[in-house]
């Protein structure tokens, strides 16, 4: 009985020790946002929708992700890039990249914080406004108080 | 009949051991350059000299040491089970790491591709990462 009960484990382990899984917990049923330090400069906004979830929303979601990070830190600008390999380039974006899976958007972008306006950056208000708009409530910190 | 299940046993032990990738094992004096790797599961594999390792990632850095000096290759693994689909991709770069520095390594999907990513940390740049020049096919495993 022993014996059989460590057979079947040890079936089990050799079946699931090794395997890997795409985002386990991030693409799932509900979706969400995250952050992640790429570097000390740059934050990883990203934001996986589930499967009502349209790509242009999965886009502004991230978007307000990297606002409310920027208004977290008391920066009134930021700028995005697509890419690792943009941020080397200094080449910007105005909205997050998209990929999908299983009809699934995940939107996200490298953030980098401002203290002054620089070409295609994103002033945090603005989007910090469309955020209020959205959830129909006042801002309670805006980084203009800083 | 009640023979096999110790028959069972050491098969399933078998595939768990022979089944995982192995550690790269550093040799004493070996330089070392760090690799953060981004991805959400945060796995990633190596390939040295033809070879497949695992890397060892520090939990609290993101970090992971690689051996500097000769080309290796990153390879990442996805694979995602949803209804009525699959999706998988197995994206991977090459380069030279340089001793001492540090590396970023990213894989994201862009429509429904995957791409991974790396670039060289450099403090001194706005975005503090830079293009890494060695860049290029990985080709660890045509000897």
């Amino acid at each position: 009985m022993v014996l059989r009960l460590y057979s079947i484990l040890a079936i089990c382990f050799s079946i699931s020790g090794c395997a890997t899984t795409y985002g386990t917990g991030k693409i799932g049923l509900t979706g969400g946002a995250m952050a992640t330090t790429a570097t000390p400069k740059l934050q990883k906004v990203i934001f996986y929708g589930n499967g009502f979830t349209s790509p242009d929303i999965a886009q502004k979601y991230a978007l307000f992700r990297a606002a409310e990070y920027a208004r977290d830190q008391g920066k009134p600008w930021f700028l995005m890039y697509a890419t690792l390999t943009d941020a080397a380039l200094d080449r910007t974006t105005l909205l997050p990249n998209l990929g999908s899976v299983d009809n699934k958007p995940a939107a996200f972008a490298y953030v980098r914080l401002l203290d002054q306006e620089q070409p295609n950056a994103t002033r945090t208000d603005d989007i910090l406004l469309l955020i209020n708009e959205m959830r129909g409530k006042s801002i309670t910190k805006s980084t203009s108080d800083n | 009949m009640k023979n096999i299940f110790p028959s069972i046993l050491f098969i399933g032990l078998f595939i768990q051991l022979v089944g995982c990738t192995p550690r790269y094992v550093f040799s004493p004096e070996e330089k070392t350059a760090a690799v953060k790797i981004l991805m959400n599961d945060g796995q990633v594999n190596m390939c040295r000299d033809g070879k497949l390792y695992s890397l060892k990632i520090d939990h609290e850095t993101g970090k992971a040491l690689i051996p500097a000096g000769k080309r290796v290759a990153l390879l990442k693994s996805v694979q995602y089970s949803g209804y009525q689909t699959t999706f998988s991709c197995y994206p991977r770069i090459g380069f030279t790491p340089k001793v001492g520095e540090t590396y970023i390594t990213d894989m994201n999907l862009i429509g429904n591709r995957c791409l991974l990513e790396l670039v060289k940390e450099n403090d001194s740049t706005d975005s503090s990462v830079e293009l890494e020049p060695s860049l290029g096919q990985a080709d660890c495993f045509r000897r």
